[in-house]
């Protein structure tokens, strides 16, 4: 990306992994779905994957939250993939040679080991991952149910991985089949990556009952399609993450009767998604909060639990350190108990010559290197992190892949963190058009409970194209060259958002956390200072050449329009006409068109750019003119106004 | 006396004054001089003789002067600011004073693009009140505007217009009154229509000293229909007609009657207005009214009332 | 600024069909702020004739290209490999600019594609309004800041005339009177007596009028 050096996106600093979510989502809105693909895939293994269950830290980050809502970038992630698979989602060039030279070993499927081997396969190191379950995926298999990610889509991505010439060898269990010591001796390099296999349980009375069962086991047997007989009617779930919520909703569907969750969490606090937690209130799961589990009550089979009043669950400093009245007893009645309170890791594996833990049992772990207390071993995801999201799992892989691929001498480094944009300031926010966050699809509520198929169906095209055009395209408008600049302040007159400022001196600057990449200011410097960091006047006069390809009509059209003013015409699309000077214009004429078809919103439905269209038919009016000077008929310049109701926000739906 | 000239005479004798305008033709042909000077003769004490009014191109205002002076009548030269450069001017001054001319109205002069020239270059080297003075240290010094000697002092009696009507108002009266000083010996208004301004505006000349020192001649035109009247209201600048007089006219069976009538009215009133030493009657293109004007009004030239 | 309006396009035409090999320079100085002559116009100019010579079958090329200020020498100089082989110089900045370059590029014929027009001062966004007639003797001290020279159709150091009215010139009622500016600027000090003072007349020596005039400055020299 041109001018690296500027500040980046807020979605791309909170993301763990530093997608240009940007980059993908501009793609997206002009409808180029395997190049937004390929933007993803810069950073991301796992695309299809993440597309459906992350976290989404960027969506809290987005600036474009400070103005109505979000952009909705996982589904965004989603489109850009469904989008790019009837072409085929095809595998990277081969240009790594893997059978040559290094080879690692990796513990564990889940998404740090197939990041980091996708990484290293990436810098020709070859990996083989030894996973014990049957299939690969680790917990992204065994702990996420279909209906929220499809097991096909899963494939899918860990195939991508495979193709990138990295073995995985699933049934075998380190430490029982090859022992650890052997793995180290006969690989380079070994990456442990096992994640929190196992659940934790509750030393409480009744926790021995048949009708007790604990979520990770619970979840294997639900993925595996095995029967679980003992699950009744009347399901308790205690816990309150995100795990709780797959647990209570597979129980719902599995059994069809009644499921309640019981927390420590009082409703705000509670530690799950706030879109997990209304996906499963939809689905009718009950959730009690503010109770802790005493004890688990019945006569040889569960009857119920009991549970104390949970008055405090943090101490001052943030620690869990749950605080409880004793004499606030109750009972809440049921068949059956899963206890989803938290995993932990099975290093049962590790021999006597390290890596070591320490007296809580986890691994001695250095975050920066990855490294574990011996050499050549090294460690990733939430074996060291603790719980996390799978996009956090992938951050820790990727990183274990530097480390280890400078452990074995190749020149690769940790990146640098990037710097995120300030927020949009208020006096800005009231300038940008506001439009609703496109919804997700989603089956039903009752009907989605009968099956374990996929609940959210995805964004169409339309929806999906509008939702990127809500984009603000942080940093990426308007840059100047200090040296051209003449000081003349017409970028500061015309600017509609007050981002270049002057001051006695002249220009002090044009503030990217103020700019919303118009281009007016682009298209009236009368010096040619100015260009945008994203689309060139290069850049727009290079794809408007390649569009003619020497003659033909051209349509000038947007991003987020949803019609076409000239189906026939070729077609260059840009964030807003708005971004043409005349000089694009006429140069558009000398390189061959036989007629431009400028698109351009309707006075009272701005579009964008609330102020675009106005640059949009100056400019036009100017080029007619220019044309009119010198003898060529006007009309060889077509404004198009675009009906209202076909544009990014507008769109009825 | 400074100049010699009848005007002057008359003025200094406290008699009520009478001018008119004599414009000269587009053409070199002395006879329109002779003949218009032939209308007016008798009727006035001294008659205007334009130069290059509105920017119009006609034939010089000395050498028309000239002319009238062998009709024997007197004339006033006018000379403005805007075709001639000061050497031009002092040039053309001691040539009218040689020729035998006693009276020059000193002008700024209509802008260049209202004539028939509008891409003339407008000289403006002096403006009036810069001309006046200069006008009167060659008469008084004698000298040139430069400081060096005149052989032989012209003696001419020196004459500016005044607007009453203008902005600034306040502004109008102060600025006569600097006229005044730079040496003004009489001056005529721009036409009265609206006699209560002209009132306000004479009582601020007589506040500053004015009348004391310069003879005040009230502009006044006979109006020959009531599109002329609108005309004068709308599109002349610095003309100030009042609704009742273009109502007036346009009721009028015989306009140019009414149009003498009003007129005539109009000579009446300010006659009385103390300060005001003549009129000065402005029949553009309709030099003939001028006897009945003056008639109508009891004025004769030099007569006293 | 120096403003200048860019010329009617038959008459660059009627001068540029005569030459086959032209170059557009542009100047980012004065022209650009006045946003008629700047890199983006010469750009857009060079873009029409481009389109025009094609149109009517005339060979040869037009190119463009910018300099930060083309009163200047070193600037002129520097395009020095562009003009090579170029039939005309087809300038857009003020008449300074293609005379420099004639100066500078005796071979080649220079042709002005503006008119200058003033010393302008930017009334607003796309407005500029004439405030300075570069007199070579400046008297505004004494008219409030205000010049009458520029700003009076007559030039009158004692005005206004009879044709002002309602604070407007007799020329047009889009011009102000600028005597009446004057009047209501002293007035606002409680100065406008100081305008019964007779003021010129205006040493015009010291204008065009006088000769072209040649400015030097004493100091180091290198």
């Amino acid at each position: 990306m041109p001018g690296d050096a500027r500040l980046r996106p807020p979605c791309e600093v909170a993301c763990p992994i530093h997608t240009d979510a940007q980059r993908y989502i501009q793609l997206v809105a002009e409808g180029r779905y395997a190049d937004a693909l390929a933007v993803v895939r810069e950073t991301n293994p796992m695309p299809q994957t993440i597309g459906r269950i992350c976290a989404h830290p960027c969506e809290e980050a987005c600036r474009r939250g400070g103005v109505d809502e979000p952009i909705a970038i996982c589904n965004l992630k989603r489109v850009a993939s469904d989008g790019a698979k009837p072409a085929g989602i095809g595998y990277p060039p081969p240009d790594n040679d893997v059978t040559a030279g290094r080879k690692v070993a990796i513990i564990g499927s889940g998404p740090s080991g197939l990041a980091a081997a996708h990484d290293l396969a990436l810098m020709g190191v070859q990996s083989v991952i030894f996973e014990k379950q049957p299939q690969a995926g680790g917990f992204l298999r065994t702990g996420i149910l279909n209906y929220r990610l499809p097991k096909n889509i899963l494939d899918e991505d860990v195939d991508f991985i495979r193709g990138m010439g990295v073995e995985i060898r699933t049934g075998v269990a380190i430490g029982e089949e090859i022992k650890f010591d052997d793995l180290a001796a006969e690989y380079d390099a070994v990456l442990i990556a096992v994640g929190l296999s196992e659940s934790r349980s509750l030393p409480i009375p009744g926790v021995e009952l048949p009708q007790v069962l604990l979520a990770v086991p619970f979840l294997e047997d639900v993925n595996a399609g095995r029967e679980i007989p003992e699950l009744g009617q009347d399901i308790i779930v205690i816990g309150g993450g995100n795990v709780a919520i797959d647990v209570a909703r597979s129980a719902k569907r599995i059994s069809g009767g009644k499921v309640t969750m019981v927390c420590l969490e009082a409703d705000h606090e509670m530690p799950a998604h706030d879109w997990e937690i209304a996906d499963a209130r939809a689905e009718g799961i009950e959730m009690i909060c503010s109770q802790g589990p005493n004890a688990i009550i019945g006569e040889g089979r569960v009857e119920g639990l009991q549970v104390k009043k949970c008055e405090s669950v943090f101490d001052d400093n943030g620690r869990f350190a749950p605080s409880f009245c004793e004499t606030e007893l109750s009972i809440i009645t049921g068949d059956t108990v899963i206890i989803t309170i938290g995993q932990m890791s099975n290093l049962s594996f590790l021999p006597e010559a390290g890596p070591a833990v320490n007296e809580r049992g986890i691994l001695i772990f250095d975050r920066e290197q990855c490294t574990t207390s011996r050499r050549g071993i090294f460690a990733s995801g939430e074996v060291v992190t603790g719980p996390g999201a799978a996009v956090n799992a992938l951050a820790s892989g990727k990183r274990a892949a530097v480390a280890v691929g400078k452990y074995l001498g190749i020149d690769v480094n940790f990146g640098h963190e990037p710097v995120a944009i300030a927020e949009v300031p208020a006096d800005v926010i009231g300038k940008i058009k506001s439009a609703p966050r496109r919804k997700m699809p989603a089956r039903d509520s009752g009907e989605r409970l009968q099956d374990f198929e996929e609940v959210e169906l995805g964004l169409d095209e339309v929806d999906g194209r509008c939702e990127a055009g809500r984009c603000l395209l942080c940093g990426s408008g308007a840059r100047y060259s200090e040296l051209k600049c003449i000081a003349c302040l017409t970028c500061v007159r015309v600017c509609p958002y007050g981002a270049p400022w002057a001051d006695k001196d002249g220009l002090g600057g044009i503030d990217p956390v103020k700019c919303q990449a118009c281009g007016i200011c682009f298209t009236q410097c009368p010096a040619k200072a100015i260009d945008m960091v994203m689309l060139t006047e290069e850049e727009i006069a290079a794809s408007i050449k390649a569009a003619l390809g020497g003659g033909g009509e051209l349509e000038l059209g947007c991003w987020y329009s949803q019609s076409r003013v000239a189906p026939d015409a070729a077609l260059v699309a840009l964030p807003c006409t708005s971004r043409l000077s005349t000089n694009l214009l006429l140069g558009a004429l000398e390189s061959g068109a036989a007629r431009l078809h400028v698109a351009v919103c309707s006075e009272d439905d701005d579009g964008h750019f609330v102020h675009g269209h106005r640059q949009t038919r100056a400019a036009v009016a100017e080029a007619k003119q220019a044309l009119r000077e010198i003898g060529i008929d006007p009309e060889l310049i077509v404004l198009e106004v675009v009906p209202a109701r076909k544009c990014m926000g507008n769109s009825e739906k | 006396m400074k100049s010699g000239s009848t005007l002057e005479q008359v003025l200094a004798d406290g008699k009520f004054a009478v001018t008119a305008e004599l414009g000269p033709p587009k053409g070199a042909d002395p006879q329109v001089i002779i003949d218009k000077a032939n209308i007016l003769k008798g009727h006035t004490d001294a008659v205007n003789i334009t130069d290059n009014q509105t920017a119009i191109a006609r034939m010089s205002s000395m050498a028309a002067a000239k002319i009238v002076i062998e009709q024997g009548m007197e004339p006033i030269m006018q000379m403005t600011c805007r075709d001639r450069n000061r050497l031009a001017m002092q040039s053309d001054i001691l040539g009218a004073a040689a020729l035998g001319i006693r009276n020059l109205l000193c002008l700024t002069g209509d802008h260049q693009s209202f004539g028939n020239h509008p891409q003339a270059l407008g000289v403006f080297d002096l403006d009036s009140v810069t001309l006046i003075r200069m006008v009167r240290d060659m008469r008084d010094g004698p000298q040139f505007q430069c400081g060096d000697e005149i052989t032989f002092a012209p003696e001419l009696f020196i004459g500016a217009a005044a607007n009453p009507y203008a902005d600034p108002f306040p502004f109008r009266a102060v600025r006569l009154a600097k006229k005044v000083d730079a040496g003004i010996d009489f001056c005529q208004t721009q036409i009265v229509y609206s006699v209560d301004k002209f009132e306000e505006f004479m009582r601020q000349c007589r506040e500053l000293g004015v009348t004391e020192r310069c003879k005040i001649l009230a502009g006044v035109a006979p109006l020959k229909s009531a599109g002329m009247a609108k005309y004068m209201k709308n599109r002349v600048a610095g003309m100030d007609v009042p609704d009742e007089v273009v109502e007036r006219m346009g009721a009028a069976e015989d306009s140019q009657d009414e149009g003498i009538d009003v007129c005539v009215e109009i000579i009446n009133r300010v006659k009385e207005i103390d300060g005001v030493a003549g009129v000065h009657i402005m029949a553009v293109e309709w030099e003939a009214a001028v006897p009945e004007i003056t008639k109508r009004a009891g004025l004769k030239p030099g007569s006293a009332e | 600024m120096i403003t200048a309006e860019r010329k009617p396009f038959e008459q660059i035409k009627a001068v540029t069909d005569q030459f086959e090999n032209i170059l557009v320079v542009g100047c980012n100085t004065c022209v650009a702020v006045c946003l008629t002559g700047g890199e983006k116009e010469a750009e857009q100019l060079a873009s029409q004739l481009r389109l025009q010579r094609q149109k009517d079958g005339i060979g040869g090329s037009v190119e463009t290209l910018t300099v930060l200020r083309q009163c200047e020498n070193e600037y002129v100089d520097a395009i020095a490999a562009q003009v090579e082989g170029k039939d005309l110089i087809l300038s857009t900045a003020c008449s300074i600019g293609p005379q420099l370059c004639a100066d500078r590029y005796p071979k080649v014929r220079v042709a002005p594609a503006m008119n200058t027009n003033m010393l302008g001062m930017v009334k607003q966004h796309h407005v500029w309004t004439e405030y300075c007639a570069a007199c070579g003797d400046c008297g505004i001290f004494n008219t409030g800041g205000i010049c009458p020279i520029a700003r009076c159709a007559k030039t009158l150091l004692n005005g206004p005339c009879g044709g002002s009215q309602g604070g407007r010139c007799e020329i047009s009622p889009d011009v102000p009177c600028v005597w009446q500016q004057i009047y209501d600027k002293l007035a606002s000090f409680g100065i406008e007596g100081n305008l019964s003072r007779i003021g010129g007349p205006k040493n015009w020596a010291k204008s065009n009028s006088g000769g072209p005039r040649t400015m030097k400055k004493e100091g180091f020299e290198p």
